[in-house]
């Protein structure tokens, strides 16, 4: 056992040791930061004024004295830094590029494009993001290797890369990376949506590709931004295609064409075997019915209000939706729901008459001292039947106090009172 | 009766040296996760995650409870997301104040009959409400039945893929979905949960008006003391456990959920007094047991301000009720303990759980005792008693140092007064704050015992007055 006396001088020689630690990491935290802190202004200026000194973005090859003279004070890792973000200007980041490859060479930038271990791999990032900015013609090479890899974060700094480069070329990568399923489909999806150039001559091979995966992202992404009429024969053979996603994503391609004849096919998949596709069916009808003749939009609203009978709770909750989007044009119809066999199909009316406001109209022409229309009014007591105390409730609610006596009385003529 | 307390000191030295050792390690690792993660977020095109419409939407729940100041503040801020789908559903718990009123006016809310999928058991609904301004919010006032069963409605109602569970008292930065979501839509097929950092304020709805992307301190010494509390255990044990794949506390106040995985896991279970770091649980548990591939992240962003306790009395019942929900999710998981087939969370993150949170408070109390009790009988003298306790003071403030270090050298969000701020408390931790968590503890550990169940909710702070405006 240690004595008294040398177990005093252990922890005061602990004590100051473990205090000087404290003090030395909390300083060394403080000025790192106080250090970044400059750094920082100086970058925000450095920014301005390349900015500020008309740099032409894709033109550039080499930089002007002015850019040399700012950006010879950065290390390369601040420059990559520069490069790589996607919150940095174009004419910021196109200058730090030119001035990588100049300063370290054009066989460096590509080396470090090429490879990576742990330590360097987001050098390789910057790097190929640096090469794009130059449309370096290594850059299609690299970036498509780099999509290939099995790295993540390489691969979408990669799609980042094309999307700058944004040619023809780039296009064609980004879709064989799709068709591979080499990133995140979503993501190359989205960006090829907005892409620069017109890629849709690209991507409509893909229509009849054997995957179902790569059709449905074909169609997609052709459906989204379709103007093309003869895109329309294409999407509506995929109505029909043997994988239910692909009829999903077909539908809602349609939703977004204006044609006649598009109503027709869609109400073919209002009884298809896939509840997600009937639910997009639902969507895109109501989206189409809208420009319809009111004949032709009176029969898609009752094939819709009858999906309000459906098995599943997402076809039921899309014509639910797309019916109230319709309006109070579709009460008749709906209506008619009140007296179906299937318990869901009589609440989703009740719901639907609530939602487009039909209650509330009744109880208003009431409350204003109206005779009720007694076709209506059973609409109103069968609606309530279904919608139960809570609807009864709510619709009381809605109307205000001063109507209450009115709305009582109107209950109460039809055999319902509230609840509260 | 010397041997005997020589024993127990060395002992206490012993569990400290090792609590230091795993926390030093945990820093490593954490340093390492989020390096990775903050060059991730350096190079991700948020706005085109923000633009797309293939962004996966989100089914934001915020169950409330008696939170007529903060109900409105949180919800404004749910809405003010910058994300391209979601929605959000309010459950109101059986408020016995103006919480719902507040959210009545504030949104202008009409009461509606609104028919959902019962998927999930949970207490009566009384009236569903629907903004007339804001179709994406629906508020829903329920029969009082705990924040489980408040959850387990707002998931009856939700319908996209992804459900985000936050605290009623949470306030939320515009980008705090969008950079939580933004690993998720990378990789939606493993990725089940993920959790991200966020900040104690005694009045968050002011910070977040105030500061946007700014954080500070809140110049109150036991709300700074929370504050970097959460921030240590976020970067030091959380960011760590991600990259280990054993991130064991998914928090409440903030929580992304794949909506099936709750779904097949029955929802969340009111049987225990906290929900959010039981479903974490469970889904270690099952998922393993089964062989699944899954992940669940910790994002070291910070994403929000929420309310702590202002009152030393409140935290003490807060976390108290904290260790509470600990012990009985570890009794309750305790076969997961030291077993390969858990892997890491078996191995690593369990064990921490019963050597630093379950048995800590009685350890501590020991330890101090011993040490007082030698001081006492000559056995150890008082410089150094003193000295002692001056070196774990410091020796703890360490790891404090290193993680706000990481935070800044990854965000850069603190003003340089602040982090001098965090820093002088780090040491000050052990002395001024850690003796309150101490006895929360101990409190916890009994009520543990007591098989009590209460939620123990804090009275909410006494909010500052407006100034007054001079008049013209």
């Amino acid at each position: 056992m240690l004595a008294s006396g040398e177990l005093r001088l252990y922890l005061v020689w602990s004590f100051a040791a473990a205090g000087t630690l404290w003090a030395l990491l909390s300083g060394l935290l403080l000025l790192n930061r106080l250090w970044h802190d400059h750094r920082r202004r100086r970058l925000e200026e450095i920014t301005s004024r390349i900015e500020s000194s008309g740099v032409a973005v894709l033109s550039l090859k080499a930089p002007t004295p002015e850019i040399r003279r700012i950006l010879r004070t950065l290390s390369r890792r601040a420059i990559y830094r520069m490069i790589e973000r996607p919150s940095t200007s174009d004419a910021v980041a196109a200058a730090c590029a030119a001035f990588a490859v100049e300063r370290w060479g054009p066989e460096q930038m590509i080396r470090d494009a090429s490879e990576h271990d742990r330590r360097t791999k987001w050098r390789r990032l910057a790097a190929l993001l640096a090469l794009a900015h130059l449309r370096d013609p290594n850059a299609y090479r690299l970036l498509a290797v780099a999509l290939e890899g099995h790295d993540r974060d390489l691969a979408g700094a990669a799609v980042l890369g094309l999307v700058r480069l944004g040619d023809h070329r780039a296009a064609t990568i980004l879709i064989d990376a799709l068709r591979k399923r080499l990133y995140s489909p979503s993501r190359i999806a989205t960006h090829l949506e907005r892409f620069p150039v017109p890629v849709a001559h690209l991507l409509r091979p893909l229509l009849s590709d054997p995957e179902p995966q790569t059709r449905y992202w074909a169609a997609s992404i052709l459906g989204s931004g379709a103007t093309d009429p003869s895109l329309l024969s294409d999407i509506v053979v995929l109505t029909g295609d043997r994988d239910a996603s692909v009829r999903k994503v077909a539908v809602e391609a349609l939703a977004l064409l204006t044609d006649p004849r598009i109503p027709e096919v869609v109400l073919a998949l209002l009884v298809d075997p896939a509840p997600f596709v009937r639910s997009a069916a639902i969507r895109a009808l109501a989206l189409a019915a809208r420009a319809l003749p009111e004949e032709a939009q009176a029969g898609v609203v009752r094939a819709i209000a009858a999906r309000l009978a459906d098995d599943f709770w997402e076809v039921r909750n899309a014509a639910k939706e797309a019916l109230v989007g319709l309006g109070p044009p579709v009460w008749t119809a709906v209506a008619q729901q009140l007296d179906s066999t299937d318990a869901f199909a009589r609440n989703g009316a009740a719901e639907v008459l609530q939602n487009i406001g039909l209650l509330d109209q009744l109880i208003a022409t009431v409350a204003h001292g109206n005779a009720p229309d007694p076709t209506l009014t059973q609409v109103l007591g069968r609606a309530f039947e279904e919608g139960g105390p809570m609807m009864i409730d709510a619709a009381v609610a809605r109307t205000g106090q001063e109507r209450l006596p009115q709305v009582v009385s109107l209950l109460a003529s039809i055999g319902l009172r509230p609840a509260t | 009766m010397d041997t005997i307390l020589w024993t127990v000191v060395l002992s206490s030295a012993a569990y400290s040296a090792l609590l230091l050792l795993y926390v030093l390690a945990m820093l490593g690792l954490a340093f390492w996760e989020t390096r990775v993660r903050r060059h991730q977020a350096d190079v991700e095109d948020f706005d085109a995650v923000r633009a797309s419409r293939y962004t996966i939407p989100v089914s934001i729940i915020a169950p409330t409870f008696n939170e007529q100041v903060m109900a409105v503040p949180s919800a404004r801020s749910l809405l003010g997301l910058a994300y391209p789908q979601l929605e959000v559903i309010i459950v109101d718990d059986g408020s016995t104040d103006g919480t719902l009123a507040a959210l009545i006016e504030a949104f202008d809310l009409e009461p509606r009959q609104s028919f959902f999928r019962r998927i999930l058991p949970s207490n009566p609904i009384r009236m569903v409400y629907r903004s007339r301004t804001d179709p994406r919010l629906t508020v829903v006032a329920k029969e009082n039945g705990g924040k489980a069963d408040a959850l387990n409605c707002g998931v009856n109602f939700a319908r996209y893929r992804y459900l985000c569970c936050v605290d009623g008292d949470t306030v939320f930065i515009p980008d705090a979905l969008l950079r939580a979501m933004a690993p998720v839509v990378k990789d939606p097929g493993r990725i089940v949960g993920a959790a991200s950092l966020f900040g104690i304020s005694l009045e968050p709805e002011l910070i977040a008006e105030r500061q946007g992307a700014v954080q500070r301190t809140n110049r109150h010494l036991l709300a700074d003391f929370q504050h970097l509390d959460l921030l240590r255990s976020f970067i030091a044990f959380r960011s760590a456990w991600t990259r280990l794949k054993c991130m064991l506390c998914v928090s409440g106040a903030f929580g992304i959920w794949r909506r099936d995985v709750i779904l097949e896991m029955g929802g969340f279970s009111s049987e225990f007094t906290c929900e959010d770091i039981e479903m974490t649980f469970r889904i270690h548990h099952k998922y393993l047991r089964e062989g699944k591939p899954y992940r669940i992240l910790s994002l070291p962003n910070m994403v929000a301000q929420t309310e702590g306790p202002r009152s030393i009395r409140s935290l003490v019942s807060q976390r108290a009720r904290w260790q509470r929900v600990t012990l009985e999710t570890i009794w309750h998981y305790r076969s997961m303990l030291g077993r390969p087939r858990y892997r890491t969370a078996g191995l690593v993150g369990m064990p921490y759980y019963v050597l630093f949170e379950c048995l800590a408070p009685v350890v501590q109390v020991l330890s101090v005792l011993t040490l007082t009790v030698a001081a006492i009988t000559g056995l150890m003298d008082w410089p150094a008693y003193l000295a002692f306790f001056g070196t774990m003071a410091f020796a703890t403030a360490i790891p404090t140092t290193f993680a706000i270090s990481m935070h800044d050298v990854a965000f850069r969000d603190y003003r340089p007064s602040d982090l001098a701020r965090m820093l002088v408390l780090g040491p000050l931790d052990l002395l001024l704050y850690r003796p309150i968590l101490l006895y929360a503890g101990l409190r916890g550990c009994w009520e543990f015992l007591r098989k009590d169940k209460r939620w123990n909710k804090f009275e909410r702070n006494v909010r500052r007055p407006a100034p007054a405006i001079a008049p013209p």
